[in-house]
């Protein structure tokens, strides 16, 4: 079991010795990394740790180089259709289609995924409700604000109750009243007991939201723990000073 | 296995649909385009070029070329778009995580290029009829050959888009898709000629423009659409164009795999 792992709590997703090569760069170097059912992981890193590379292979936008991901142990890539029913993935920068307006948006993604006029009628209702969006239904993405935008794609994402949500910095951005609320509505995820990667540069989001943090550190993991147990170890008040004295260890080592 | 057959069928169903809805807006402003392109090129060259000793029959000969090409013309705006999404707003990488293959996403979008240049072709008839009038007898086409050439011209034009797009690649590309391929292709494809002409006048050069797949589209049309006995065999234009549509599509699946690193 992997450090601060949630007791009684199943593996949902392994990650196994995941790398990424975009020509001679190598953004991930060798990834492994257990995600717990219900579990709220926070994924870390500065800029160009391999965070949006990591969600974006779990979400199946882009294939590893090497490596697998097994879902409920077995290879997501033996029926990649099949794993897609059961994940939702927000990613950092809004993919609405233009064209359409915003409940259309969400009335094909539910088709897409298989669901009935009526499931999608009664999804579309709740998650509305939840984030806040009626009055927005009928506009086009383009006239939105960015923190709607992102509600929008937030509830794209949950259209068909999937299992897994991977939320690629969700808050970038956003009026911090609109990040509490999207906070709140995250807590709400774990809830019902969906589980949450959520990956950010905001180490507050992460202390707040998250079970477990990952830290990643030029593609590889520098360290995975509970909030709690990382601030206990490194004598800190807040993942925000155990972060900095991560870093700063990096500087050193380099120097 | 069936299972997912029938699930990406649906799936590509709603996806051509929705490429379909968005195309659907834009559809009287080509309309209006294509009519004044086509009654352009119609009248030119089938009543004012008679003057200068072109055949009285060239109206209908340019007709059914303009029908063979009007998907030719929409392969620019098309492809536009794409890299425009590609390069902007990224709504294809969303399509490419829904539980489908990308085959699925790549084909809802060359159905939908398709059945936009059907309905557009189709607009054309009726201005051909009105504008050639006595020299263009609606009972010399034969129906069947007409249908199947334009679709397959139509479905190799929306394969075209795929590859071309893939293969450009970048917004700043943009201007080599008008001069390196619709152009050339349009205007070395038998647009202004027949490749019986061609034959006559250069056996080698004849050969080397059989390597034009709008040649194939031009033949077929004008042989089902006029009834000229000097073209290419219809069926043989129909057998070209599908290998055409077969190496397109692998070029073009090869190539966007390339470009959007898909799973």
């Amino acid at each position: 079991m992997h450090e601060g792992a949630p007791m009684n709590h199943s593996i949902l997703l392994k990650i196994k010795n995941i790398k990424k090569r975009y020509g001679a760069k190598e953004a991930l170097k060798g990834v492994s990394l257990d995600i717990y059912k219900g579990e709220i992981l926070g994924l870390l890193g500065v800029n160009g740790a391999g965070k949006t590379t990591l969600s974006s292979i779990i979400a199946t936008l882009h294939p590893p180089t090497e490596g697998d991901v097994e879902f409920n142990g077995a290879s997501i890539y033996k029926d990649v259709a099949d794993y897609r029913y059961q994940i939702g993935y927000c990613p950092q920068r809004p993919n609405l289609n233009p064209e359409l307006t915003l409940e259309q948006n969400l009335r094909l993604s539910g088709s897409y995924y298989g669901m009935a006029d009526e499931h999608i009628n009664n999804r579309l209702t709740h998650l509305v409700t939840q984030f806040g969006l009626r009055q927005y239904l009928h506009q086009k993405a383009n006239v939105l604000s960015g923190g709607y935008k992102q509600r929008f794609m937030i509830a794209r994402a949950l259209m068909h109750n999937p299992q897994l949500v991977i939320l690629d910095e969700p808050t970038v951005g956003l009026d911090p009243h609109i990040r509490r609320q999207l906070w709140q509505q995250i807590r709400e995820l774990k809830q019902l007991g969906v589980t949450v990667i959520l990956t950010t540069h905001y180490l507050d989001e992460a202390e707040q939201l998250s079970d477990r943090v990952c830290v990643l550190d030029d593609g590889l993991i520098k360290l995975i723990d509970t909030p709690d147990k990382l601030k206990a170890d490194f004598k800190m008040k807040n993942l925000e000073d155990v972060f900095i004295a991560l870093m700063s260890e990096n500087t050193s080592a380099t120097e | 296995m069936n299972v997912s057959i029938f699930r990406f069928t649906d799936i590509l169903c709603k996806l051509t649909k929705t490429h379909f809805y968005i195309a659907r807006q834009q559809l009287l402003d080509k309309a209006i385009n294509i009519y004044i392109w086509a009654f352009c090129s119609l009248f030119v060259m089938g009543y004012v070029m008679q003057s200068f000793g072109l055949a009285t029959d060239y109206g209908c000969f340019q007709l059914a070329t303009v029908i063979g090409t009007i998907g030719l013309f929409e392969v620019y705006g098309n492809c536009f778009r794409c890299i425009a999404d590609i390069e902007g707003d990224q709504h294809i990488n969303y399509l490419l995580t829904v539980p489908a293959s990308p085959a699925v996403v790549w084909w809802s979008m060359i159905c939908s290029y398709t059945l936009i240049g059907l309905i557009l072709s189709a607009l054309m008839l009726p201005l051909g009829k009105l504008l050639m009038w006595n020299s263009f007898s609606l009972t010399a086409i034969s129906w069947v050959k007409f249908s199947i050439i334009l679709i397959l011209a139509n479905i190799f034009y929306g394969v075209f888009t795929i590859a071309v797009t893939a293969h450009v690649g970048a917004m700043s590309k943009m201007e080599n898709v008008w001069s390196r391929f619709i152009f050339p292709l349009w205007f070395m494809g038998g647009y202004l000629f027949s490749w019986e002409s061609i034959y006559s006048l250069s056996r080698p050069l004849a050969y080397t423009l059989l390597c034009n797949p709008i040649l194939f589209v031009m033949e077929g049309m004008r042989e089902s659409l006029l009834g000229h006995q000097d073209c290419l065999p219809w069926g043989i234009c129909c057998a070209v164009l599908c290998g055409f549509i077969v190496a397109c599509w692998v070029y073009g699946k090869y190539k966007m795999q390339r470009l959007l690193d898909f799973v």
